[in-house]
């Protein structure tokens, strides 16, 4: 199906989703919502507010009243997002059927992977303390102690977050216990970026033995990092903020000023939403 | 206890302002005199201030002071029609007349018609009656055209069972108009044509006997051709120009295989009166749609997906008049980067598609793009599109881009 959807209400008051902050304000923006995070929504999101959203502010009182009904029901929150999912007619019959196996794999989940997802979320979305801490939890859970592959996993996201905030030493020692756990390429190929990023020659040489990284395979890692940080500086938007920290003549002081600010202030901004 | 009528209507001429007023809507409209002593329908477009008493006048009254003041009256034409506050004033003027003489205190529905009109004195006339404490919603602007057809079917079915003809003639223009019910669809189309004779007969040939008689004969001859080709039951004339019997041989030919024939002077404003009742009720415009001048001549559809089911929604019905025939949705992009318009003929059903292109929005994933679509016509037969990029809420920001399309209803069918 494809065309035009015809909208539906749009809510005066909107609903807000606590964790985010977002505010959704009508069936369509809920249904997207719901599918695009369906991983990490818990059964606590199906609440009073949301009911009343429904009710009052949308006009959907069927659906809230069988949403009502599923919550004294205790019905599994599976069929309240089935609920919901099919109240908005956002989705098509086809859409419906693939999302139905979505939420057959859903069911299947355990509560560490859906707790994972979560971190993972955040973390795709540049929450990085809070997907760190997450991801501490799911460390400290005593029903992920034998799931080797998933706390693998938390390891290694847990190092990449590090290196995206340049913590390399960091990242290096998440990695060595995610390759600990499960041997994975891929966890591999992090530990010898994380030593190249580091620029420890001693570190570099121990580690190289330890994990039998070859001349070659370091030459080529090197290669690689070399290439992708040409890439970078090659970037228009970091050529861009680079020049507007030099100084020239012909530039008005107080617009110099100016450019610097606002590049810093941005900055700032990312680094507080990474918080 | 306040006595509130049903409707009232109101022409306005480049010569001459009538009232008519209906007390309910059972009940046929009686034009309003302008003077409790005599019968003074027809009222001077006239509006004057007397300085001396802080008083606004119209009609004689207004002609009267300004000559006695040796200066000049507000002309409807020339000074009033595009000034709100003399539209104002004269609204007023005209609503204080007809409760003085009826003796009413408000007016349900209000009806204005004129001639012929632009947006600009539309909005002038909402606005003056807004000015005067009316809700929009019970006023209406229509144009003779419409005035005719709102009398005609208002009277018995026997005088419009065949085409209606009608002559308008005074001092500016003579004017011949046919309304013809189209009954191939439900509702049925009336459709009036309208012709202007002008050129060939106009008001001072009446001056003298001998241009009389041309005018007379040049009126009978067209009437002959024009009612072999068309079947006329019914004849209205209407204006100064026919209230001496200058037309015999016209008459004739008018009379012809028995055909009713009625002469009046109020045919105009009875039919405002109608159409403010009409739109009270709204039934007219359920059993027939309109194909004239001031009415647009198309459906305007939009192919969309609304609960899971393929459909077309009409935007804007055809017949509806073109300032009020305006609407707006919103709709979400759905693997798409256009929208469909379906155009629909009124009076042989033939359709045209119309696509808008909107890849100029920006790229987001599917389904994340709202888009509101708001349709103006600019007069009857063209109107524009403009839609609006409103993003998807706090998810994806609008872009505040907008996509404008202005379209032809004649154009596209070639008329």
């Amino acid at each position: 199906m494809s065309g035009l959807l015809l909208c539906t209400k749009t809510a005066k008051r909107p609903l807000t989703i606590k964790d985010s902050g977002i505010n959704l304000y009508s069936m369509e923006e809920l249904c997207y919502y719901i599918y695009n995070n369906i991983y990490i929504i818990e059964p606590e999101f199906f609440s009073k507010e949301l009911i009343e959203f429904l009710e009052k502010e949308l006009e959907l009182e069927k659906t809230a009243k069988k949403l009502k009904d599923q919550i004294f029901r205790n019905e599994s929150y599976i069929n309240m997002i089935r609920t919901i999912l099919e109240g908005g007619f956002y989705y098509s019959d086809e859409e419906m059927g693939q999302i139905e196996e979505v939420l057959a794999d859903l069911g299947k989940k355990s509560q560490g992977d859906r707790m994972k997802f979560k971190a993972d979320m955040m973390a795709e979305q540049g929450k990085y303390e809070k997907a760190l801490n997450a991801y501490r939890s799911l460390l400290e859970a005593k029903y992920n102690a034998e799931q080797t592959k998933l706390l693998g996993d938390i390891w290694n996201n847990m190092g990449v977050i590090y290196a995206r905030m340049f913590l390399f030493e960091d990242a290096l020692c998440c990695f060595q216990k995610a390759y600990n756990m499960e041997g994975e390429q891929e966890y591999r190929d992090n530990i010898i970026c994380s030593l190249i990023f580091m620029e420890n020659k001693e570190k570099f040489c121990e580690l190289m033995e330890t994990y039998n990284i070859s001349e070659e395979t370091a030459d080529r890692y090197r290669r690689a990092v070399m290439m992708a940080e040409e890439e970078v500086r090659n970037n228009p938007g970091i050529i861009h903020e680079t020049e507007m920290f030099k100084y020239t003549a012909d530039k008005e002081l107080g617009s110099y000023y100016s450019d610097v600010d606002s590049v810093l202030d941005k900055w700032k901004q990312e680094y507080r939403e990474h918080i | 206890m306040e006595k509130t009528i049903w409707a009232m209507g109101i022409d306005i001429t480049k010569e001459y302002m009538q009232i008519s007023c209906q007390e309910r809507g059972d009940m046929e409209p009686v034009s309003v005199s302008a003077s409790t002593d005599d019968e003074k329908y027809l009222i001077p477009s006239l509006l004057y201030f007397r300085e001396e008493n802080d008083t606004w006048y119209i009609g004689e009254q207004a002609l009267f002071n300004s000559r006695s003041d040796k200066r000049p009256c507000f002309e409807f034409d020339r000074d009033i029609k595009n000034n709100l506050k003399y539209m104002s004033i004269l609204m007023g003027e005209l609503i204080d007349l007809a409760k003085k003489t009826q003796g009413f205190e408000a007016s349900q529905m209000i009806c204005v018609t004129l001639e012929d009109y632009d947006l600009n004195i539309i909005r002038n006339i909402f606005e003056a009656f807004v000015s005067l404490g009316y809700d929009s919603d019970r006023i209406r602007v229509i144009n003779h055209d419409e005035a005719f057809i709102y009398y005609t079917i208002n009277q018995k079915k026997d005088l419009w069972v065949n085409d209606v003809a009608l002559f308008d003639f005074d001092k500016n223009h003579l004017s011949y108009r046919r309304m013809h019910e189209i009954r191939l669809n439900t509702p049925s189309v009336l459709s009036v044509t309208r012709e202007d004779l002008s050129r060939d007969i106009y008001y001072h040939m009446l001056d003298s006997a001998h241009e009389r008689k041309r005018a007379d004969s040049i009126l009978s001859d067209y009437i002959r051709q024009e009612f072999k080709r068309n079947i006329v039951c019914t004849v209205f004339l209407t204006g100064e120009g026919f209230y001496d019997d200058w037309y015999t041989e016209s008459l004739k030919e008018m009379w012809g295989s028995r055909r009713r024939i009625f002469k009046g002077y109020n045919l105009f404003v009875k039919g405002a009166c109608y159409a403010a009742s009409e739109k009270k009720e709204g039934m007219a415009e359920k059993t027939h749609i309109f194909r004239c001048s001031g009415r647009t001549k198309a459906d305007i559809g939009l192919l969309i997906n609304s609960q899971g089911k393929n459909m077309t929604i009409t935007l804007s019905p055809a017949g509806t008049n073109w300032y009020e025939a305006g609407a707006k949705v919103e709709c979400i992009l759905d693997n798409v980067t256009e929208i469909n318009l379906v155009i629909v003929s009124v009076m042989d059903g033939a359709s045209q598609n119309k696509t808008i292109d909107l890849s100029s929005f920006p790229e987001r994933p599917n389904k994340t793009t709202r888009v509101r679509i708001s349709l103006a016509y600019k007069n009857n037969d063209v109107f524009e599109v403009l839609v609006e990029d409103m993003g998807f809420g706090e998810l994806f920001k609008s872009s505040g881009k907008t996509v404008q399309e202005i379209i032809s209803i004649d154009d596209l069918f070639s008329i």
